[in-house]
């Protein structure tokens, strides 16, 4: 059945899978997005492809609201915050530093291939970071211990659901169960997917509110 | 009047053909004279009958005086580049009879970047070249000048560049190069089309004569071989494939002559590689396959195979249609239908490449209703009417990548090129607020994009001298290489590469396929046995397996329907299998050979003559079918197919499945439903008035459109299929045209790009006008309505090839709702 979230454990966390596209972990209170590619637009429009950008503003806004639904502690990013360094205007890096003081919260943020040599204030940057049974980081580390969990963005899952007659196809999260990792989709507006392995378990995003498991 | 030098001009090419031994034909001199005397033209005879010296002469003898001038001074466009090196060294014969000083150039995708930068340096005064590396030259800084002393351009097999939208890219080039220099003569060669004519007004554009068009009586002889079944069979083979019969067609093979076998698609032609390795193993070595989703290399070891004669049969794909044309092949082999004649002409005269020469094709039908086609092609051959080839008309796409191009080479004022544009023949129809359009959105992106300054293609520049005067360039180095890079209409989906793991590339799948494989499925590709291993970064990482398996990979887009010449003909030959019996004139051996078929058709339904309409229905305790004889080309079929199911379903609420050939369709109903209101209603049904917007209603237009918009972004330059350089910055830009797809009908509700995708889709997908068309033909049809007790054979192969589409005109959620189904408990 769709779900408006879906919670799974991890030894004794517990993980709750979001339909806005993040993942909280209810025992610290830390919300975990990824995959935001801010400035998309921006890049492409300065190669010469018209991509309307739109899509910064609403990316934000998203944020903003979840922040204000679920009420965490922390916000983590798994990396791509944004597209590239070469392409964050100003007005875009303004609102991202003043992000953190619109929603109240501490904004950390592992870097991903795409932020590399972005500079911005008021968000903590790290390479990864580690908790008791967890491992955030951007790409996966295969196989680092058995017991901890590696949640990580960069492979921007997404799965087809079909019949004999019909095929759609959607973001989702992905568990590599053999490898201990857990792919959360990506966020932002303007990225796309990759479909993932059929071994892997996924959780449809069907549309904004809800979630179903395969 | 024949004027003195025209004269002696004539009497010298004579001398050329006399050195060599040959005598000229009756249309090549007529082709001298007509060149000599200025006229531009269209040469139409069969493939071998010496074409190129026709066209060739006549330019060559004026060259010969001029020499002194630099500059390309005759461009002769091909459009394969397998062809350039045998045209070369034609041109290059006659060339150095006239004076040896005459310079030869070949300018292509392989050409080396060092002759690249040479030929600007100093241009041969022949270039030989394809459209796409024609637009390429066109982008170069240097264009005006290499192409100032232009006096002549002849493009080679027109026919073949007309039917896509190359024959638009080739055009919009040519204006320019027309634009430039006002007494250029242009001459084409083209086979044997119906509308030639309109070929003829596509290369000089719309203003002006019509280009003198020169035919001969030259009939090709062509020889149609059919594989029969050998024993008496009164069903269709099923599975479609045919390959049952493989030992028929070994039976007519020469394992030592050069042999072409020619399959519709890229699946087949894997699966009859696989089948001819296994029941050949002494041919192993000598047996080969050649698709376009095989790797370059890959196919240039086969193509050098054939030539030197190691590899003696290739199972290939339209990829080889004009490849290897150096040398002709002994047996050519059609496996399943051609679809159309002109596919079947082509095919067939690889086999003989000599004027007056017999071409010879051995047809082996994969279903034997197809005899039927090939009895109905023999007559159309016999009648000498040829097909109609169609060039794609308002191509945005293909027209803004002229203009960025442009916008990189010489620069452009839209005014003028608005006047060039207009005098092509396929943008004849262009609308002033469409071009508008065009020059707004590559300036600023399209409306949804005006208030963002960072966005430039092309930039304005105004002229020395004139300050309201202004040309758009490309200023910005690193889109003018992109551009470049993506020069071209051909354009392919976004593919898996296949790799063996230690590194050499097999070709592509679609990632469809791909993400299906699990860990050890081992399935054919490339005529190999592989393993699946992984798949990192867009690659497929695979080993060799020993392992058997029937897993073989199907690539999107190799349907085709029959053409409208061909389908029209084979209503004709149904109605002549009903007087069979009494009319021993008109029969043959194919349909000698489908006689107990026929025969059964007859008992259990009827065989519709010219002024009927058969319908059949049948039922079983859980299905209800309906089967609809339109005998339309596939897609038309399908189209009326989904036209009535939605009828149907306005008549009374259902769910239909749906599948359809090139004989007619099949609805198919999982309850007892009642299609016999068909009689009563066929008024209803055959209604062409509100067809566009039944239409709409009754297929999934938008999902079309979005697989339509794919090619039209690659070719408009949104999306890049080929990266100058795999950095950073490249994959930084990497983004799927559906993403484009909807941020363009959510922000801009009339973008052109959108609404070419559209019309593409009624066009070419849904053929609306043979749609329409075939309604308007029905309505005249008397209704033959049977109940059967089993599936007619007729029928048979519908029920098989059931494509499981059902009628969707559902919302997003509705189809959402009924995909979760199974995950609901």
């Amino acid at each position: 059945m769709p779900k408006t979230s879906f919670p799974i454990s991890w030894r004794d966390s517990s993980l709750e899978l979001l339909p806005s596209k993040a993942l909280l972990l209810p025992q610290t209170n830390e919300l975990l997005i990824c995959d935001i590619h801010l400035g998309k637009a921006d890049y492409f429009q300065q190669n010469g492809i018209p991509l309307t950008n739109n899509s910064d503003e609403h990316n934000l806004s998203r944020i903003k609201n979840i922040v204000k639904d679920y009420n965490p502690n922390k916000l983590i990013i798994l990396g791509d915050l944004f597209h590239s360094k070469y392409s964050i205007s100003e007005s875009l890096k303004s609102k991202v530093e003043n992000l953190s003081e619109s929603i109240n919260i501490k904004i950390e943020l592992i870097i991903g291939n795409h932020d590399i040599g972005c500079k911005v204030k008021n968000i903590s940057f790290l390479e990864y970071k580690r908790s008791s049974n967890f491992i955030f980081s951007h790409e996966p580390i295969v196989k680092f211990e058995n017991n901890t969990l590696n949640i990580c963005g960069h492979y921007h899952p997404k799965t087809f659901l079909k019949n004999s007659k019909d095929k759609l196809s959607f973001k989702c999260f992905a568990m590599d169960e053999k490898n201990n990792i857990l792919y959360l989709p990506a966020f932002g507006d303007l990225t796309g997917g990759f479909p993932c392995r059929s071994s892997f378990k996924k959780w449809a995003i069907i549309s904004d509110t809800e979630i179903i498991e395969l | 009047m024949k004027s003195i030098s025209t004269k002696n001009s004539i009497t010298n090419i004579k001398e050329f053909f006399k050195i060599n031994g040959w005598q000229p034909m009756p249309y090549q001199i007529e082709t001298w004279e007509s060149y000599l005397n200025g006229e531009n033209g269209i040469i139409q005879v069969p493939t071998g009958c010496g074409k190129t010296y026709a066209a060739l002469m006549g330019p060559l003898s004026k060259l010969k005086d001029s020499t002194k001038k630099t500059g390309i001074r005759i461009l002769l466009i091909t459009p394969l580049k397998a062809l350039s090196r045998d045209l070369k060294n034609a041109v290059y014969l006659a060339a150095q009879f006239f004076n040896q000083e005459i310079t030869v150039g070949i300018r292509n995708g392989d050409t080396s970047p060092y002759e690249k930068k040479k030929q600007i340096f100093k241009p041969p005064n022949i270039l030989i070249t394809t459209p796409e590396s024609l637009s390429l030259l066109l982008s170069n800084k240097e264009s005006n000048k290499i192409f100032s002393n232009l006096f002549s351009i002849i493009i080679d097999e027109w026919h073949e560049l007309m039917g896509s939208k190359r024959g638009n890219q080739c055009e919009l080039s040519l204006s320019w190069l027309r634009g430039n220099k006002k007494d250029l003569q242009i001459w084409a060669m083209s086979a044997t089309i119906g509308n030639i004519t309109e070929a003829a007004r596509a290369i000089v554009g719309i203003k002006g004569e019509i280009p003198k068009v020169i035919s001969t009586n030259i009939q090709k002889e062509i020889e149609i071989h059919s594989v029969l079944p050998e024993e008496e069979t009164t069903f269709p083979w099923s599975g479609h494939l045919g390959i049952r019969n493989y030992s028929l067609l070994l039976k007519v093979l020469d394992k030592n002559k050069s042999t072409l076998l020619f399959t519709n698609t890229r699946n087949q032609s894997e699966r009859w590689y696989q089948c001819l390795r296994f029941c050949l193993p002494e041919m192993e070595d000598r047996i080969s396959l050649h698709h376009g989703s095989l790797d370059k290399d890959e196919r240039k070891i086969v193509e050098n195979g054939v030539k030197n004669g190691s590899i003696k049969w290739v199972v290939c794909t339209s990829s080889l249609d004009l490849g290897i044309d150096f040398q002709p092949v002994d047996q050519i082999v059609q496996i399943g239908s051609a679809k159309n004649i002109a596919r079947l002409i082509q095919r067939a005269g690889r086999s003989a490449h000599r004027p007056g020469g017999k071409s010879k094709i051995i047809f082996m039908p994969t279903n034997s209703l197809e005899l039927l086609e090939i009895s109905a092609m023999r007559r159309i051959i016999k009648s000498g009417i040829s097909e109609n080839i169609k060039l794609p008309e308002l191509s945005f796409d293909v027209l803004l990548q002229h203009l960025v191009s442009l916008a990189c080479g010489p620069g452009f004022n839209p005014i003028t090129e608005k006047g060039r544009i207009k005098d092509c023949w396929s943008y004849r129809n262009l609308k002033d607020k469409d071009w508008d359009w065009c020059i707004n959105f590559l300036e600023y992106g399209g409306k949804c994009l005006k208030a963002y300054p960072k966005y430039k293609k092309i930039e304005r520049e105004k002229l020395k001298g004139d300050a309201n005067n202004f040309k758009y360039f490309v200023k910005d180095k690193s889109l003018m290489r992109i551009h470049k890079f993506n020069i071209g209409t051909i354009t392919s989906d976004k593919f898996i590469n296949v790799k063996f793991l230690k590194g050499k590339s097999l070709g592509n799948l679609e990632e469809n396929f791909a993400t299906k494989l699990k860990s050890g499925d081992t399935f054919h590709f490339a005529g190999k046995m592989l393993q699946f291993i992984k798949i990192r970064d867009m690659t497929l990482y695979v080993k060799k397996s020993s392992r058997k398996s029937s897993l073989i990979p199907a690539w999107v887009g190799g349907q085709m329907a029959i053409s409208d010449l061909l389908s029209d003909n084979l209503r004709k030959e149904i109605d002549i299998c009903n007087n069979l019996d009494n009319d021993h004139e008109y029969i043959n051996k194919e349909l000698n050979s489908l006689l107990p078929i026929l025969k059964k058709q007859k008992d259990l339904s009827n065989i519709p003559k010219r002024n009927q309409l058969l319908i059949e229905i049948y039922k079983t305790e859980e299905l209800t079918s309906l089967f609809v004889f339109t005998l339309d080309g596939k897609f038309a079929n399908e189209g009326i197919a989904f036209l009535w199911a939605l009828r149907f379903a306005n008549k009374k609420q259902s769910t239909f499945s749906i599948s359809a050939n090139d004989f007619g369709f099949s609805l198919t109903t999982s309850e007892s439903y009642d299609f016999s209101i068909i009689e009563k209603e066929f008024s209803y049904f055959i209604e062409n008035k509100n067809l566009e917007k039944d239409l709409e209603n009754a297929i999934n237009f938008s999902e079309l459109t979005k697989r339509r918009f794919k090619n039209i972004a690659q070719i408009s330059g949104l999306v890049n299929q080929n990266n100058p350089s795999k950095t950073k910055s490249s994959s930084q830009l990497q983004i799927s045209s559906s993403l484009f797809y909807d941020v363009f009908t959510r922000y801009e509700e009339d973008h052109l790009l959108i609404k070419q995708a559209h019309e593409e889709v009624k066009e070419y997908q849904l053929e609306n006008k043979r749609i329409s068309n075939s309604l308007e033909r029905l309505s005249k049809l008397k209704i033959i309505l049977n109940k059967t007790k089993t599936p007619s054979p007729f029928a048979f192969p519908l029920l098989v090839e059931r494509l499981k589409n059902t009628l969707s005109n559902e919302s997003i959620e509705k189809r959402v709702e009924k995909l979760i189904k199974k995950y609901n408990n």
